[in-house]
């Protein structure tokens, strides 16, 4: 079974890929590996049985050596499979691999059925070979042998010994005159004689001769020979001569055998000395053995040794036997081992295979196919494994498709909750969420500015959280919030915070679901002061405009009047013209008084709007600053100026922004108590510090104009701004409200705050460009 | 061994260790300092059951392993030269006949018959001046000695471990004197 990737997109290459077809899978390398199995067990067992008709010689040390090598080397081939596969079982285990615990126990099943009976085989075996070899050489056996040998080698001896007793007979017999005698009839009648009596098969009588060379040894020369029919012609007669010239030169008895056809011919040479003891010659005698004599000596002596010689090699034949054994049980116990290994790899490879691939699939690899070289049942089960594969894919396709479009969703879903989110922390108004339980969701950066609230409040009863001081006007709204058919509330609250009174115009609407069920609430508060303040402003305008039309109109008629009684009057008494005189002046003295103010009225009424040009707003300070130097370098009053330069140009309407300038430094003046105010009761001198500086980050100008006067009570910062609102108690009143109107108009905004130590500080910013 | 009268003028102190080894060697060492003569004899090493395994006329080989080695005593002792002479015994049953054969590196050098059985045993267990030469000039005043190692086939018992068993050895030490 093979595992195989059908799929060209396939994002990365299957863990588990092709692989080469092991020999397992081979059938041709497994019929040859079977088939050598069985020709070397074959091999052993017919070698085994023809040790008996073996030479002995074969089971030296060569046998021997090349059966223990092949011993030693199949237990090392099987002390390496199983060291081996202990070692992968045990990493397998260690990996919590699947089924090496099965292969483990199959294996070592096989091996246990296979070791018991190969090792009693081996035991029982080795038993039989020493118990059989000790049958093998029995006493009765060793002595009929013994008695053959001993027949065969007496006959021979008694041959050769009759042979050796006619030559020394003979060389006694013969003297050294007869060898020198012409009478050769004589001596061969002797010699022919003597073997008719003795036997044999030739008689040779030779002759010692000086050689020519000094000091060399006698020549033997043939005298005379006789010979009987027993005698084989075909033999080589140098032979002979060559033995009597040895007896001749060595002076003793000679012997010789000689092989012929299948038999033998014994020879003996006899040195013939004179009576001085001198060797002048020598008779050879020879005695043919034909083969059928020399053939039963051979076998008996051949049969006595081979006997004699498996005796002796007892101990090496039992070895070769025992290896022979040894061998046949470790084949078998490597054949169980290897069948074992392969029967279990051949049941778990295709189910490992499956879990493999299963393993593969769940890590994403649904593109694997398997490939099942089999049509079995096993081929039936990858089938259905590779429609399992294929329909996972397809349902994962369809899933992979449904969550991105889900993730799509989502992404656009959070990025409106995100715009939701930012539009709700930008926006100027204030919005609180309370869940169902009345607890804080959220709070927008508005409402958390506006109520002084912060991050934490978030999970927190609303009803806790507003019940501090200067929120409990909140309370009754987050309560009506709280009722299931509560419709929603809108109120105007006024809450004080910072000594301020700040209007906000308060929404609670209830959320209730689908199913009815409250999901809390949500509160939207609107900060109105502005408005309240803007709507202020705008009532006192028509209010003064009105006063201008109704109250100047009929100023002009008055006062003409009254002039026209102070001239009537003029010749009246003296008493009466004083009193006309009184009574018009201070009607005329009023009148204008009150045409001062209806114009203050008008020109606040009537105030055009700003001309903006680009201007340098510390020159256009110094200029209004300059209208004090005279009045100030009487007085005690010092102004302090604070420049930063350079200072980018603002569009300003130079007039009003000097207007604007000098109302500051004017109140600031009179909060310090007029030009020639005293020392202050810390000994500095009254000063007023005229400051400008750049926010480059918010890009505005800042011009701050602090004096250390007494100061403004918290209480009345807020009206300081109000039309017709003085502390001095004289003058219109609009001077703050005309500057606040002027920098509203500009795009700024003014502040006014306490300094530090004592004194106020008026802050006004102003759009840099 | 023809020790001709060039021959040493070095001698010779052969300790040799004969009465702790069957095989006793005598070294003959050359004046030129490369020729190494060593005289074997191993009479206890033809054993009884030696005796026995030839009269059953198996062909029974000595074979005699000659090492000139020089002794170390920081790493191994260095073999100089090696020879492998051989005596094969071969008893007739039938004529009563021992056939000696003498072999030097497998070539046979020399063959006799005897039917004595002392005579084959001298023949067989004795050689006279066997040659090596050394790869390199012998170092004076330098201890060098000859190993022999004797092994007789083919093996009349069943060996447990047939690798590397010896049936008799022999060494004589000696110290090379120019």
């Amino acid at each position: 079974m093979l595992f195989r990737s059908t799929s060209a997109e396939s994002p990365r290459a299957p863990d588990v890929d092709v692989r080469r077809r092991p020999l397992r899978d081979n059938p041709r390398g497994l019929i040859f590996v079977v088939l050598l199995l069985a020709g070397l067990l074959v091999a052993l067992f017919y070698a085994a049985g023809r040790t008996s008709h073996l030479d002995p010689g074969v089971f030296g040390e060569p046998v021997l050596y090349t059966l223990y090598a092949v011993d030693l080397a199949m237990l090392a081939a099987m002390l390496f499979v199983l060291a081996r596969n202990i070692i992968k079982l045990w990493v397998e285990r260690r990996q919590a691999a699947p089924f090496a615990r099965f292969r483990a126990k199959f294996v070592g099943a096989l091996l246990a059925m296979a070791l018991v009976p190969a090792g009693l085989v081996l035991l029982i075996g080795s038993q039989m070979i020493h118990s059989s070899a000790d049958r093998w050489f029995s006493a009765p056996v060793d002595e009929v042998l013994d008695a053959a040998r001993s027949i065969a080698a007496q006959y021979y001896a008694e041959r050769r010994d009759a042979g050796i007793a006619r030559a020394d007979r003979l060389a006694r017999v013969l003297s050294s005159q007869a060898i020198r005698g012409e009478n050769a009839g004589a001596l061969r009648a002797v010699l022919a004689s003597d073997m008719m009596i003795a036997g044999g098969g030739a008689s040779d009588l030779y002759r010692a001769t000086p050689t020519p060379t000094p000091g060399g040894a006698p020549d033997a020369v043939l005298v005379v020979g006789v010979e009987s029919h027993t005698m084989p012609r075909t033999l080589n007669h140098a032979v002979v001569d060559r033995l009597a010239a040895l007896a001749i030169a060595e002076g003793r008895l000679e012997k010789a055998e000689e092989p012929w056809n299948d038999g033998i011919v014994l020879r003996a040479a006899a040195p013939i000395q004179n009576e001085a003891g001198v060797v002048v010659g020598a008779v050879v005698t020879s005695d043919p053995l034909s083969a059928a004599i020399t053939a039963p000596l051979a076998l008996a002596t051949t049969a006595y040794e081979q006997y004699k010689q498996m005796r002796v090699m007892k101990g090496p034949l039992q070895g070769v036997y025992l290896a022979f054994f040894l061998a046949v049980t470790l084949l078998i116990l490597i054949s169980a081992t290897w069948l074992g290994l392969y029967v279990a790899k051949r049941i778990t490879r295709p189910v490992q295979m499956l879990a493999e691939g299963a393993r593969a699939i769940g890590a994403g690899q649904l593109d694997l196919r398997l490939e099942a070289d089999s049509g079995d049942e096993l081929g039936s089960l990858v089938e259905a494994f590779n429609m399992m594969a294929a329909e996972l894919r397809t349902s994962k396709e369809r899933l992979d498709q449904s969550r991105a479009d889900l993730e799509r969703k989502n992404v656009e879903v959070d990025a409106r909750r995100r715009y939701i989110e930012t539009i709700l922390e930008r926006v100027a108004t204030g919005v609180i969420s309370l869940d169902a339980l009345g607890r804080i969701s959220t709070v927008n950066g508005a409402a958390a500015r506006l109520l002084g609230l912060d991050a934490e409040v978030a999970g927190q009863p609303a009803d806790a959280v507003l019940s501090r001081e200067d929120l409990r006007p909140l309370l009754p709204i987050v309560g009506v919030t709280k009722r299931r058919d509560a419709t929603g509330v809108v109120e105007e609250i006024t809450l004080a915070r910072d000594a301020r009174e700040l209007h906000l115009a308060v929404t609670a609407t209830p959320l209730v679901g689908d199913t009815g069920q409250s999901e809390g609430a949500v509160i939207v508060l609107d900060d109105v002061t502005p408005l309240i303040r803007t709507q202020r402003v705008a009532a006192w305008r028509d209010v003064a405009r009105r006063l201008a039309h109704e109250i100047k109109n009929p100023l002009t008629p008055i006062q003409l009047s009254a002039e026209r009684l102070r001239r009537n009057f003029a010749s009246a008494p003296p008493n009466a013209r004083r009193l006309v005189e009184e009574c018009t002046s201070a009607i005329v003295t009023e009148v204008e008084a009150l045409k001062g103010l209806v114009d203050e009225f008008a020109q606040f009424a009537r105030m055009r709007g700003p001309r903006t040009v680009p201007c340098d707003l510390n020159a256009l300070i110094e200029t209004a600053l300059g209208l004090y130097d005279g009045v100030l370098q009487q007085g005690r009053v010092t102004i302090a100026r604070r420049f930063e330069q350079p200072l980018p140009h603002v569009r300003v309407d130079a007039e009003q922004m000097r207007q604007v300038v000098i109302n500051l430094i004017d109140n600031a003046l009179e909060a310090l108590g007029g030009p020639s105010a005293p020392a202050r009761p810390t000994g500095e001198p009254a000063t007023i510090v005229v400051a400008t500086a750049l926010e480059a980050v918010n890009a505005v100008v800042r011009l701050t104009i602090t004096d250390n006067g007494p100061g403004v009570p918290a209480a009345d910062r807020d009206k300081l701004f109000m039309p017709y609102y003085s502390t001095k108690g004289r003058g219109s009143g609009l001077g703050l409200a005309i500057v606040r109107r002027i920098v509203a108009e500009h795009g700024g905004s003014i502040q006014v705050a306490d300094a530090e130590p004592t004194g106020t500080r008026f802050t006004i910013e102003l759009p840099v460009g | 061994m023809t020790r001709g009268s060039g021959l040493v003028a070095a001698l010779a102190l052969a300790l040799a260790l004969a009465a702790e080894h069957a095989v006793q060697v005598t070294p003959h060492v050359m004046a030129d300092g490369r020729r190494v003569f060593a005289s074997l004899a191993a009479p206890a090493a033809y054993t009884a059951d030696m005796q026995e395994a030839v009269r059953t006329g198996l062909p029974m080989t000595l074979t005699f392993i000659v090492d000139l080695r020089r002794a170390s005593t920081l790493w191994f002792d260095r073999t100089l030269a090696t020879t492998t002479v051989a005596s094969s015994i071969h008893f007739d049953n039938l004529t009563r006949v021992y056939l000696v054969s003498k072999l030097r590196e497998g070539r046979v050098t020399w063959s006799q018959q005897t039917d004595g059985e002392r005579e084959m045993r001298a023949w067989a267990t004795e050689f006279d001046g066997v040659p090596l030469t050394a790869s390199e000039p012998l170092e004076p005043n330098t201890d060098y000695y000859l190993r022999v190692r004797l092994r007789a086939t083919p093996r009349r018992s069943f060996p447990w471990w047939p690798w590397g068993r010896d049936d008799a050895s022999g060494r004589a030490d000696f110290t090379f004197i120019r």
